[in-house]
């Protein structure tokens, strides 16, 4: 079972957004929960911080998710980490684009906890293995 | 019962977040419609439907949700160039966010909002597939068995959802084993089942049968309309504070909470019978620092308060961009100073005003495009409207280049109307004839019609400034345009005052309005026209005495005037005595409201001292005395 004091990046432009995310997670029991506001911002963060695992958003200004998931693969450092990609719609270039950038999962908004829980579980599994 | 029950932390943020980008996506579209073509426009706006839609997918919202991804879904084709924006097009869109301003303001009220006109959605559906509005509806007289959208968009969720581990998995194997196997492939057969379901079947609704969407041209300026009135009409009940501004809070009063530590020590030792000079050294320090953190205090939580009035001004380039559409001109409103802070209270006090006064320019200001080529003037014409602090006030300023205003004209129309007689008319000059259109009921009959469908005329912007302590005042120049220009002061919390005396009680009138204190010996008082006046400095004021005017009777001769200044005119005040001056909080008398009184304070000995109005107090008293309709208005002018 995961760790429940791992730290998470909760990244979204809207913070409405982030609020839901982060309460989610707190329902699953993870509550060492840090925010950014675009890829950018969470760029930065993952740098100077020790995060293990992200949660991004797609469409972002500056920074979108799926250029952050890039930047995080192309990254010695940050390579490792997990990424979960939330999307409003599964449309399947999105899907195609996100795999081949090397997401950890996927999930379509609106999802509760228990989907949320269900995606966290296969990536920890998957990592286990 | 709320509909969101559990949910409301979430939906209060959800609004005040949604509600800024909604109104920002509104801006974009009218800008959009200068250049259709901007990329990072069109992607801006796409985000913004985007990033509403998850957010009320959260909330269970499905009517938005389903609108939401349908303008998201246009947009998607606008930036990708798959659609090209036509008017059309952007009638539907400006259409579905008043739309999705009005479900805003059912779910501020906690409740769910309704589905979605499905003409709208028709509409909606119709451009995506690139076919005209009117075609949408001809094509489904005989629809299929409707899917919910909403179930549509679930449907998709879980599809993928499950998808996903065994896609991703399958995908890693491809590229790892067979290299040369395309991957797109195998994603595919997964994905096509659930590929946007939404946009197949969501126009075979059967609502469509049962009701028609009327032709675009038609029924689109009236939505707009209607949703431009509606959009403002809710009333935010929570505040965004700068985290600098609070913590300043905090720390000033964790400063006054160190000095009350140190004075109840002081209390103790001078309780106890220790009062050598420096413990009362001590407490006259201690209570001087205290003054000096309440005051910063005052100023802190005032600054608290304090929003950009870049809040209201937002929402006015699409309220000017719809009626000036309705109305056939082209109109452009330029925005400057929406960094210029105000207090939230008057800011919300302030939308009604501005929002007559912005409508007023584009419907009687600006001439239409014809008269103004005719008149050779710029086919487009620009409404001003502006903000700056100056001094202890601020300035707004909404200027028009249209027709501007003839003082004649309006004199002729307030007499034929009787709300001036004969004589008032004659004795007016330009600038007090303009001051003539704030008069109730002189709104003409076409502004009743098509602008002030809120019932709001000239007269109730005046009075509603007026509340705020400001006033108005007009310029104009016949064939070049009209500015209109509101002065308020920058909070209602603290107000500074004069307290003066009268029958041996305080009374506060407003600082701003005094002009200087004199002295009143009777030999100086005059009988004018059956007035008493003091000519001070070659000016000529009338007296009128503060026992007179709230009713009472005098105890004495008054010994001082005040010399007092409205909006339009000055007057001496005349009391006993005054104290001197004080800054303090008006407090809101609760079911009483008497005549003249603005509210109640408490002075530094404790005891309550009433604040008064004068405009009210004057307005009042004249229409006591006087019979005549036109004697207040004279009265005002004087």
């Amino acid at each position: 079972m995961a760790d429940q004091n791992m730290r998470f990046l909760v990244v979204d432009d809207f913070s409405t957004m982030r609020r839901i995310v982060r309460n989610l997670l707190k329902e699953l029991g993870f509550t060492n929960v840090d925010e950014a506001e675009d890829g950018q911002v969470a760029l930065h963060k993952l740098k100077n911080g020790q995060f293990e695992f992200v949660v991004t958003d797609w469409n972002m200004p500056n920074m979108t998710g799926i250029e952050l998931l890039k930047a995080i693969r192309a990254d010695a450092q940050l390579k490792h980490l997990p990424v979960l990609m939330v999307t409003a719609e599964a449309k399947k270039e999105n899907i195609i684009e996100a795999a081949t950038a090397g997401a950890s999962g996927y999930v379509v908004k609106p999802f509760t906890a228990a989907t949320l829980d269900e995606k966290l579980k296969k990536i920890f599994a998957n990592i286990g293995k | 019962m709320s509909d969101f029950a559990g949910m409301e932390d979430l939906l209060q943020d959800f609004l005040t977040e949604s509600s800024e980008l909604l109104s920002e996506v509104d801006n974009k579209l009218v800008e959009l419609e200068k250049r259709p073509d901007d990329k990072a426009l069109l992607n801006d706006i796409f985000r913004g439907f985007h990033t509403i839609k998850g957010g009320a997918g959260f909330l269970n919202v499905d009517a938005m949700v389903s609108l939401c991804h349908r303008t998201e879904n246009l947009f998607d084709k606008l930036r990708n160039g798959e659609l090209v924006l036509n008017p059309e097009i952007m009638d539907e869109i400006l259409a579905a966010t008043g739309v999705v301003r009005e479900m805003f303001g059912s779910m501020a009220q906690s409740r769910l909002p309704s589905p979605v006109d499905p003409a709208l959605l028709a509409a909606l559906d119709a451009v995506l597939e690139g076919r005209t509005v009117a075609s949408a509806v001809t094509q489904h007289e005989t629809p299929k068995p409707a899917i919910e959208p909403t179930t549509a968009v679930v449907q998709t969720q879980e599809a993928s959802g499950h998808d996903w581990p065994l896609l991703y998995n399958s995908l890693l194997n491809e590229v790892n084993t067979a290299e040369e196997s395309t991957p797109t492939e195998a994603i595919s057969n997964y994905i096509e089942p659930v590929q946007t379901p939404l946009q197949n079947q969501s126009i075979s609704d059967p609502m469509l049968a049962l009701k028609p969407a009327a032709p675009s041209g038609a029924s689109l300026p009236q939505r707009a309309q209607q949703a431009s009135s509606q959009q403002l009409a809710t009333q935010e009940t929570t505040i965004r504070i700068d985290t600098v501004r609070l913590d300043q809070v905090l720390n000033l009063s964790g400063e006054i909470g160190l000095t009350k530590n140190r004075l109840t020590t002081l209390r103790t030792d001078i309780m106890s019978g220790k009062m050598d000079s420096v413990t009362l050294k001590a407490l006259d320090e201690a209570i001087g620092q205290l003054d000096l953190l309440v005051g910063d205090l005052q100023n802190a939580v005032m600054k608290t308060r304090m929003q950009p009035i870049g809040r209201l001004f937002q929402k006015y380039p699409r309220l000017a961009r719809d009626l000036a559409r309705q109305m056939g001109k082209d109109v452009e409103l330029i925005i400057s100073g929406e960094e210029t802070e105000l207090d939230k209270t008057m800011l919300e006090d302030l939308n009604d005003p501005l929002v007559h006064l912005v409508r007023n320019a584009v419907d009687h200001g600006v001439e239409t495009t014809e008269e103004r080529i005719a008149s050779g003037k710029p086919a487009k014409a620009v409404v001003e409207l502006s903000a700056t602090q100056v001094g202890d006030h601020i300035r707004i300023e909404i200027t028009d280049d249209g027709r501007g205003m003839r003082p004649d004209v309006i004199r002729r129309k307030a007499l034929e109307k009787g709300l001036i007689d004969i004589e008032t008319a004659n004795s007016l000059d330009d600038k007090q004839s303009l001051q003539l259109i704030f008069l109730p009921g002189f709104s003409t009959k076409d502004q009743i019609s098509s602008v002030s469908g809120r019932g709001v005329g000239m007269d109730v912007v005046k009075t509603n400034i007026q509340k705020l302590n400001g006033r108005v005042d007009i310029q104009s120049v016949v064939g070049d345009g009209s500015r209109f220009t509101i002065s308020l002061p920058l909070t209602l919390a603290i107000l500074p005052v004069l307290v003066v005396k009268v029958c041996d009680q305080p009374f506060a009138v407003p600082l701003a309005m005094v002009r200087e204190i004199i002295t009143i010996r009777q030999e100086q008082v005059q009988e004018v026209s059956g007035r008493a006046t003091i000519v001070v400095r070659d000016e000529i004021l009338s007296v009128r005495s503060l026992a007179n005017l709230i009713g009472w009777q005098e105890v004495q001769v008054p010994q001082f005037g005040v010399l007092m200044q409205s909006a339009e005119h000055s007057f001496i005040l005349a009391v006993d005595s005054f104290i001197g001056r004080d800054d303090v909080v008006i407090k809101p008398l609760q079911h009483i409201r008497p005549k003249g009184i603005a509210g109640a304070t408490l002075s530094g000995d404790g005891s309550i001292v009433l604040v008064l109005d004068m405009e009210d107090l004057l307005a009042s008293a004249n229409a006591d005395h006087s019979a005549i309709k036109t004697s207040r208005f004279a009265q005002e002018l004087l």
